[in-house]
């Protein structure tokens, strides 16, 4: 049976035991269902089975598949380098895109960006980083490292980077 | 139920199935940083306490620094958001940071290689490359410059971090002045003009290093080619063709990388050979020159001796000399210059120029068309801007020429300048112009920013027009010029004549006020303040000498005719108006007698001349000699100074001949 014209239903199970159904012909965008099934390179598959995905937990896991049954139904259009914003919306036109990330917080955020690297969703991954690399443009060293959640220089590290990198600056 | 693995995960381990996946194959740069981000764990391990939060400056700020959680939330949402990415969040995997790090443009990318020594060290050549040339500016001129250095292998190859600094540099990295954008052409170094060729020293140059122990920090010297050692050595001429060896060439001098340096992080910069290394180079080859000739000469004597010497011995020094060779690099070709380049500069092998020179040749097409489709796109947008402003300045000139009174709503509204604005790509313009000029500068503000002009705003322009241009329209009635005054009576037939109605108006020119019509807000000012001559008068550019010269006796005209020609006859009106001075309308009253006096004096002047030139000058050739002295200036400023004819003549005397 060809994977993309399967009807049949599939469930995914997130590391809390929660079960997802979506159509296969959905989730296979992810590579981990692909693979679980053992689908070949012309995309044929003998019955799709559940997949228990235990490295994603269950409310990122219900994001996931809500992205997957939408994709399924109207594609991501492909972002392209440069940007032609620093903003989210101003790189995503598709406002269900927009909204599919509007409202969710910061850890949210990069367990999305985790599930999806996982998973190997290349559409997902490339809307999640770009609304991380989004929050990161245009910010400070330091800016950036309170979104990224990395802890502060010492005030001699931060006098010994400015030193090194004078020039760099405009002050 | 299936357990998911990685999908390039290939073993088969279900009874693993409660470890997390193994990740799929990375990337080089993925697989380098993944030690790196084990290294960024055990640094936020090390840290117990949350980042302290900034001081904020104001409420805006405040805003903008809570950007992680910048989506339509609550508030209270927003902090609590906030605190928990503060404990709770994993970091981003390393893939995925590559992936976010290769859509920022250079500057944000150097931020993130500044926040820790293991984002630092995820950055690649490759993604510094291409995000500074798909990103264009600067940055992709620096590269631009770096890759004619690193295509010849002339340069030491910069690390990812320091073509990142290279990308992002704001100062001169040896004196740290403003004004330097980009890598300076021939050296590979982000140096101002100033450290290239005069070598200043700047306050915050001293963290560079330099190898040799000269104190100058002035980055190039000069080679020359006019030197006697470069003319009769053709071996330099080898040496500064040489690829890997860059100097900049201006006529008869090479500059040259003046000694090695390293910069504030210990790594090398700038071209690896300098201007000492010329002529160690050129040492070097009389060295192995003189090595050769001497090893010729030994097979040669070994030849001779091979009659006498047994076998054994001659297979011996074949064996020894076939080892030299392998070692001797050729003279033949710059093979030699390699060697030295290798073992005595310490000359990156050319395998690590390859991820730059790649990268650049790999994106720079890709960078090309998307600099072209941008620039198209910025040219649309702007393009539709402009035809919005154009729109919007046309409506609120019709909704004002609808308040403007009859007849000269349209004359007075009359625009032009719409196409060559629209062709111009200068938004920043004023996209239209009106034929009245005093108007045109009322509205200005309003046709550079259309969204000003409010309802209230326009009634009161369409008021204030309608005032003036009926006040114009007085004006030309001329009934505050008197017929019992001689200048007055003399003036009003003058002006009349000239403007009979408000069009006649938009004929009147000056050079002084380019294409655009006399009515400018100075004139409005005079008609405001009730000077009406001085209003008519700035008209004529405050030139009434033709009235002068029509009100002019016949008979002075007739006798100054005797000698000048029309030309001159005005001329001589003019400078006869310029006689007094113009502080109010009375002015031109009192210009007007004194202009006569000065006429008359100088047409009896004039005849007296002409007179006392009999015998000096023929008959016929006076008249023009005469109206030469008028028509200049300066001759006839001496002429009616001096009362000397004899020393008159003498100052005017070539003008007969010329």
């Amino acid at each position: 049976m060809n994977a993309d014209e399967c009807m049949e239903t599939i469930k995914l199970t997130s590391r809390g035991g929660d079960s997802f159904e979506l159509p296969y012909a959905a989730a296979r965008l992810a590579h981990v269902v692909r693979d679980a099934n053992d689908e070949n390179d012309d995309g044929d598959i003998d019955s799709p089975e559940d997949v228990e995905i235990l490295k994603v937990n269950s409310p990122c896991l219900e994001k996931v598949v809500e992205f997957l049954k939408h994709y399924h139904e109207e594609a991501l259009t492909e972002i392209k380098t440069p940007l032609e914003d620093n903003t989210f919306e101003g790189n995503v036109k598709q406002e269900w895109y927009q909204n599919f990330l509007k409202g969710i917080d910061q850890p949210m955020l990069f367990d999305l960006v985790t599930a999806a690297n996982f998973m190997a969703i290349q559409p997902l991954l490339d809307l999640t980083c770009l609304k991380v690399s989004c929050q990161l443009m245009g910010k400070s060293a330091e800016e950036i490292r309170q979104i990224l959640n990395i802890p502060k220089l010492t005030p001699e590290e931060e006098e010994t980077a400015r030193r090194d990198h004078r020039w760099i600056f405009d002050d | 139920m299936k357990t998911a693995k990685h999908p390039n995960d290939e073993a088969d381990l279900p009874e693993e199935d409660s470890k997390p996946p193994a990740k799929r194959p990375r990337r080089k740069a993925a697989i380098k940083s993944e030690k790196l981000i084990a290294g960024m764990a055990e640094e936020d391990d090390d840290v117990k306490k949350p980042p302290a939060k900034r001081p904020r400056r104001n409420k805006k700020a405040a805003l903008k620094s809570e950007e992680p959680a910048e989506d339509d939330d609550a508030s209270d949402q927003m902090n609590k958001s906030k605190k928990r990415s503060s404990k709770e969040s994993a970091p981003i995997p390393v893939d995925a940071m590559v992936n976010v790090m290769e859509f920022l443009p250079p500057r944000s990318l150097y931020n993130i290689a500044l926040t820790c020594k293991s984002l630092r060290e995820m950055v690649t050549t490759k993604m510094v490359v291409q995000s500074a040339l798909i990103h264009g500016g600067n940055p992709s001129k620096s590269m631009t410059e770096l890759h004619s250095l690193m295509r010849n292998h002339s340069i030491h190859v910069p690390s990812p971090l320091r073509l990142l600094r290279l990308a992002n540099g704001k100062r001169c990295e040896f004196c740290l002045t403003s004004g330097t954008n980009h890598v300076r052409p021939g050296l590979g170094v982000f140096a101002c003009w100033n450290c290239v060729v005069s070598g200043k020293q700047g306050r915050w140059n001293r963290g560079y290093s330099r190898n040799s122990g000269s104190s100058s920090i002035k980055l190039t010297k000069a080679w020359k080619t006019s030197w006697v050692r470069y003319r009769k050595n053709p071996i330099y001429r080898t040496i500064l063709s040489y690829s890997r060896v860059a100097s900049n060439e201006y006529g008869t001098n090479h500059y040259f990388w003046s000694e090695h340096r390293c910069d504030v992080s210990g790594e090398r910069v700038g071209p690896l050979v300098t201007w000492g290394d010329v002529d160690d180079l050129k040492g070097y080859y009389d060295q192995l020159k003189t090595a050769a000739a001497a090893k010729e000469a030994a097979a040669a004597n070994s030849t001779v001796d091979s009659a006498t010497t047994s076998n054994v011995a001659a297979a011996d020094n074949g064996n020894d000399n076939e080892e030299e060779e392998e070692a001797a690099p050729s003279l033949s070709n710059g093979e030699w210059i390699e060697y030295y380049l290798t073992k005595n500069l310490n000359a990156p092998p050319k395998e690590n120029y390859a991820e730059f020179n790649e990268t650049f040749t790999n994106t720079v097409q890709m960078a090309d068309r998307i600099s072209r489709e941008r620039e198209e796109l910025k040219k649309s947008k702007r393009d539709d801007k402009m035809q919005t402003k154009v729109d919007k300045v046309e409506k609120i000139l019709d909704d004002l020429k609808a308040l403007i009174n009859e007849p000269f709503r349209e004359r007075a509204m009359k625009a032009y300048g719409k196409e060559k604005y629209l062709k111009s790509g200068m938004s920043s313009n004023q996209c239209m112009f009106l034929e009245t000029p005093f108007i045109n500068a009322w509205l200005a503000p309003y046709i550079k920013s259309p969204s000003k002009m409010t309802k209230k705003a326009m009634k009161e322009m369409a008021e204030k027009i309608n005032v003036e241009i009926e006040r114009i329209e007085k004006l030309l009635e001329m009934d505050f010029l008197s017929d019992d005054d001689d200048f007055e009576a003399a003036a009003k037939i003058f002006f009349r004549e000239c403007y009979p109605d408000v069009e006649a108006l938009y004929t009147c020119h000056s050079s002084y006020h380019g294409p655009t019509n006399m009515m400018t807000e100075e004139f409005v000012t005079l008609i405001q303040g009730g000077r009406f001559i001085g209003a008519l008068c700035y008209l004529q550019t405050n030139n009434l000498s033709p009235i002068l010269l029509v009100t002019e006796p016949s008979a002075s005209l007739a006798q100054a005719s005797k000698y000048l020609d029309e030309t001159s006859l005005k001329k001589l009106a003019k400078i006869a108006w310029y006689q007094t001075n113009r502080e109010d309308d009375s002015w031109a009253a009192e210009a007007f007698a004194a202009g006569h006096k000065f006429f008359g004096e100088a047409m009896a002047k004039v005849d007296k001349y002409g007179a006392w030139l009999e015998g000096k000058v023929d008959e016929d050739k006076r008249p023009a000699f005469l109206n030469k002295i008028v028509m200049g200036y300066w001759y006839f400023d001496d002429f009616m100074k001096e009362e000397d004819f004899e020393k008159i003549w003498k100052n005017n005397a070539r003008l007969v001949r010329s």
